[in-house]
Formats: structure tokens, C-alpha cells, sequence
């Protein structure tokens, strides 16, 4: 798809989407997409539910459009949309159970050699099954923090905490993951 | 100096203490190997969350926005709306002008009706002009 909007910062963006400007939007769709998905993936350890998900994110925010205030941005309020649809559905259908990942697809690197690809994709799975195991308040604090590389204030916002608790929430998330991980992940 | 909670390392693992506390726990870091391993650990962690592959959704939804909305919205007037008349009022206008010619140029009984200087108006001859012939020119013989 041409990306017309592709140089205008994020802000602009917002705001020509605000005034009804699809393009604008469809940038911002671009941009946050695998981001959203990424998250919502790991979250709900489900591909489609992820998908789905991801699109209701973005149709949510599309209708939700003329609310937003720049009080905070606009990629934390994706994130707090997608993360509530997810525990909404997470709620709805009792999804709290360790599933393992529907696809591993993603983690194999085609141009590794195959020895070292398989224990690259071992430690992977390894590393992932680790992250299921968390009950959802720690998965979802960590992949913020920890992927998406959220500060505690974004934080806080997506999932409407104090900092204080964000920050000893963290560190629970954190020693869980390492009573998890077996030892040799550790030095990955 | 005692061994900080793991809340207290957590959060100097994401630079997230003041100043002077940050100094005091750096100092305790040096002299404790218990929580240098702890702080290690978590780093390494960290490390190895963020090495991950990303998996990516596979399908362009931008591209799915813009085919369900082509166009920016363009504000249209509501239907009745007062910016209408105008351009009703000419409609009616034309179509009451095309009625009224159409029975001038049929001829009929409503020609006899309208005044002469007004026909003239609409003649194919032009006031003053001959007429090359009689039934081109619409008028009997001697109306002249």
C-alpha cells in the first residue's frame, strides 16, 4: 500500500485522522500493526484470537477517534484499547489455562545453520513457554516492559495502575520469569 | 548495608530510582555477590525477551482500511436542505420555458394567443429580413 503519510510525525497523523483524513489513519494502522499484534499475540497465545483482536483494536480506535486527547499517546492508547478487548475475551472464554503457541513459525531463522538454528529455536521455545506460564497480570507487565519497552508512566496508563504498583508489580512479573527459565536462558 | 528487596534491584535494572538511592545501591552492588547474580540474571532476562522474533500479522490492514474507505468523507447537505431551492427553483423554471417554447414552435391554438412582438423574438428571420419561404418562416400568407 502507498504510504503517503509515511514522514509526517505521529501526532500529525492523529490529528488529520481526527479531521476525517483516511489516509492519516491508515498510516497510523501501518505503523502500529505488527506492534498491537505482537502483544496481543503473546498475551492470548492464540494467532487468530490475536488477529482478531488486532483488527477490533484498530476499529475501535477508529470509532474512538474524535475522543482522543493528546494527554497521552496515541500508541499507549492502542495499547490500553488492545489489552482490554483481550482481557474482556480472556474473562469471556476462561483462557487463563498455559496453552502452548498455536504457530512457531516466526521463530525459525532460515538462515541459521541447522544445528545452531535448532538450538537457537529451542531456547526460543523455551524462553516463550516460560512467558505462558506467567499468569496473565505478570505476562502482560513484562511484554510491555520488556519488549514493547514501555516506560513505567506508559505503563501505568496502558493498564491503568499507580506507578507504585507498577513498579513492584514488575518485579514480581520478573522473579516468576526467572523461577521459570531454566538456568541456560539465562545466558542466552 | 543490608541486601535491597528485589522490588528496589528491579527498578535499578530499568533506571527507575532517584539519584542518591542509585548511588547507594551501585555501592551495595560492588561489595555483594548475591546481588550482583541477581541483577545479572535479570538483565540477561531482559536480553533474551527482547532477542526474540517478532511474530507479525501477515496481513496489511492499512491497506484493508483503505479499501473500505477509499475517499475522505466528503460533507454532503442533507436532503431539503435550503441550499437546494436555488437550484430547484431553476429546474422548474427551465422545464416551464421548454413547455412554453415546445407549444411555440408546434404552433397551435396557444401561438394565436401570444402577442406577435414576443413570436418575433424566436423567429428564424430576423426583424426587417425576408423570408425565403412562407412555411419556414411559421406565419400565413398576408400576417405580414
Amino acid at each position: 500500500m502507498m504510504r503517503i503519510f509515511r514522514q509526517l510525525d505521529e501526532h500529525e497523523c492523529v490529528l488529520r485522522a481526527q479531521r476525517g483524513n483516511h489516509a492519516a489513519f491508515s498510516e497510523l494502522v501501518a505503523r502500529h500493526q505488527d506492534r498491537i499484534y505482537r502483544f496481543l499475540f503473546r498475551l492470548m497465545r492464540s494467532q487468530d484470537d490475536a488477529r482478531d483482536l488486532t483488527q477490533e483494536t484498530f476499529l475501535r480506535a477508529f470509532q474512538g477517534l474524535p475522543s482522543w486527547r493528546p494527554d497521552a499517546s496515541f500508541s499507549t492508547w492502542l495499547f490500553r484499547i488492545a489489552r482490554n478487548l483481550a482481557i474482556d475475551l480472556l474473562r469471556r472464554d476462561r483462557h487463563t489455562e498455559f496453552v502452548a503457541l498455536e504457530d512457531e513459525a516466526y521463530i525459525v531463522d532460515p538462515g541459521s545453520r541447522p544445528d545452531a538454528a535448532l538450538e537457537t529455536v529451542q531456547r526460543y521455545r523455551m524462553l516463550e513457554a516460560a512467558l505462558a506460564r506467567l499468569p496473565v497480570d505478570h505476562r502482560e507487565i513484562l511484554l510491555l516492559r520488556e519488549i514493547e519497552e514501555m516506560s513505567y508512566d506508559d505503563i501505568a496508563a496502558v493498564l491503568d495502575l499507580t506507578l507504585g504498583t507498577v513498579k513492584s508489580r514488575i518485579a514480581r512479573a520478573r522473579a516468576a520469569l526467572l523461577d521459570k527459565m531454566p538456568r541456560s536462558l539465562e545466558e542466552m | 548495608m543490608t541486601c535491597p528487596v528485589f522490588d528496589d534491584l528491579s527498578a535499578f535494572a530499568d533506571d527507575a530510582v532517584e539519584s542518591g538511592e542509585r548511588k547507594r545501591l551501585a555501592a551495595h552492588f560492588l561489595s555483594c555477590s548475591h546481588c550482583q547474580d541477581r541483577l545479572n540474571q535479570l538483565m540477561a532476562a531482559r536480553a533474551a525477551l527482547r532477542a526474540l522474533p517478532s511474530p507479525t500479522l501477515g496481513v496489511d490492514l492499512a491497506a484493508r482500511f483503505m479499501d473500505m474507505h477509499p475517499a475522505a468523507p466528503r460533507k454532503r447537505p442533507a436532503r431539503g436542505s435550503w441550499t437546494l431551492w436555488p437550484q430547484a427553483g431553476l429546474t422548474v423554471a427551465a422545464l416551464v420555458s421548454g413547455v412554453w417554447l415546445g407549444g411555440l414552435l408546434a404552433g397551435g391554438a396557444s401561438v394565436a394567443a401570444v402577442p406577435v412582438s414576443v413570436v418575433r423574438a424566436f423567429d428564424p428571420v430576423p426583424p426587417g429580413g425576408l423570408c425565403a419561404a412562407p412555411e419556414l418562416c411559421r406565419f400565413s400568407k398576408g400576417t405580414r
